[in-house]
């Protein structure tokens, strides 16, 4: 028997639009799949450069005016497999057990609590919607749940054998799906000045796990050289003013394999000034690309930087 | 293995030299590690004299977790000075500081790196005036 009878939480809240989106499937050509023919139902997906923790997610459902019975449970897994064929792999987290009997009989968003998870930055994951009778055995029941069948999002769906043993994929198909987390906005990148010489970029973030080689300053979004037209192709450091939290920041020049510029790990303010000594030039070298990214290290809750970039624009 | 290191030279002139070195240490940590070399910086372009040594004008640094000697190179290291934290220094007003190693003294820079632990990282940027023979 699986799972425990003692977290049964009655049918689930219908959704609210609490918390911050972090990722879904909106179906847009809809189609309807029968928990009675699959034991469940999953969608792989990739989380952003900068996590917190995941507060809930959310499935459609749609019993087209059949009332339902059994229950269900919302759970996250790691990704098995490969690009179009991922399926759930290690249990991660999982929600409580919900009741589908007194589930709306008209399509409807379910919202499944899920608590003390943070996915890893960039890490693919699949979520799963599984069903179970009423005694929590693999059993029927009819209840659909929505998927879009365009195949038009990244990743694919995966279903679940009736007995629970085994799970499909398709790459034509993806789950709807949506995913919730605490944090409404960490991160914060706010140009000051992009002129034909200068660049200022205040980037700020609130984090409690690692970025990676998080993209900060794209150069090709900056404002091309007025007179001209021509792209900005990189930028040099001038001046830095920044400080920092419980967390160390590394600004790298992007390349294929990104280059080291510099550490800021100061919890008081730490103000570079390069320009009579510099400015200090972009030093990647195979695959440059001229953007500047950000990796740290030591982030926990709480954590937080703010880095000012003072940039001359090369073309 | 070894700590993760870079070496860029920012600038080379006849009379100032600019450097920046970064350190992500793996837990080995650096000891005595040759970071400026006098005798490989651009020599002085109208006379084609070699440097011979340098002084420290200004230096920006951040320095996590660890610590960060700066040295003389000599038969017996003598020390510049040892950071830690982050910051800048500027001596020009009181005066660059200058190369007072003893016996076998080279000219060149050395940085040795004390308690280093993985994910301790350093930057350091040393602005230097050159000196020719």
């Amino acid at each position: 028997m699986i799972g425990d009878l003692m977290h049964y939480q009655g049918i689930p809240v219908t959704e609210t639009t609490s918390g911050q989106l972090a990722n879904s499937v909106e179906p847009v050509v809809k189609g309807y799949s029968s928990l009675g023919s699959y034991g469940g139902f999953g969608q792989s997906w990739v989380s952003s450069t900068n996590t917190s923790e995941v507060t809930g997610v959310s499935f459609l459902f749609n019993p087209n005016g059949t009332g339902q019975n059994g229950v269900m449970v919302a759970r996250i897994y790691t990704a098995a497999g490969f690009t179009g064929n991922y399926y759930p792999g290690t249990l991660l987290v999982e929600s409580d057990y919900y009741d589908m009997s007194g589930m709306s009989l008209n399509e409807t968003w379910y919202f499944f609590s899920l608590s003390g998870w943070t996915p890893n930055p960039s890490t693919r994951y699949v979520v799963t919607l599984e069903a179970y009778d009423s005694l929590l055995q693999d059993g029927f029941n009819s209840n659909l749940i929505i998927s879009d069948t365009t195949g038009g999002f990244p990743g694919n769906r995966s279903s679940l054998s009736t007995d629970h043993s085994i799970w499909g994929t398709s790459s034509s198909r993806d789950l709807g799906f949506r995913l919730y987390n605490e944090t409404i906005v960490s991160e914060d990148i706010v140009t000051i000045v992009d002129s034909d010489t200068t660049v200022v970029m205040l980037i700020s973030n609130v984090l409690s796990t690692d970025e990676t080689n998080a993209l900060k300053v794209d150069v090709s979004a900056l404002q091309p050289e007025s007179r001209t037209g021509r792209q900005v192709k990189e930028v040099y450091i001038e001046e830095v003013k920044a400080v920092t939290t419980n967390v160390v920041v590394d600004v790298l020049w992007d390349a294929t394999s990104p280059k080291q510029c510099l550490t800021i790990s100061g919890s008081t303010d730490t103000e570079w000034d390069f320009r009579e000594v510099g400015p200090i030039v972009n030093n990647a070298g195979s695959g440059k690309t001229g953007d500047i990214l950000f990796s740290t290290y030591g982030a926990a809750s709480g954590s937080s930087y703010s880095v000012l970039l003072v940039m001359h624009k090369k073309y | 293995m070894a700590d993760a290191v870079t070496t860029q030279t920012i600038q080379d002139g006849d009379r100032q030299v600019v450097m920046k070195f970064t350190n992500i240490s793996d837990g080995t940590g650096e000891s005595a590690v040759t970071k400026v070399d006098v005798s490989t910086l651009a020599p002085e372009s109208r006379t084609g004299r070699v440097c011979t040594e340098v002084k420290i004008n200004r230096i920006f640094y951040d320095v996590s977790g660890m610590s960060v000697d700066i040295l003389w190179d000599a038969t017996v290291d003598a020390l510049c000075l040892s950071l830690s934290g982050h910051g800048m220094f500027d001596y020009r007003a009181t005066g660059a500081l200058p190369n007072n190693a003893g016996a076998g003294k080279t000219g060149d820079i050395a940085f040795t790196t004390s308690g280093a632990t993985a994910g301790d990282r350093y930057f350091v940027m040393l602005v230097m005036t050159k000196k020719y023979d």
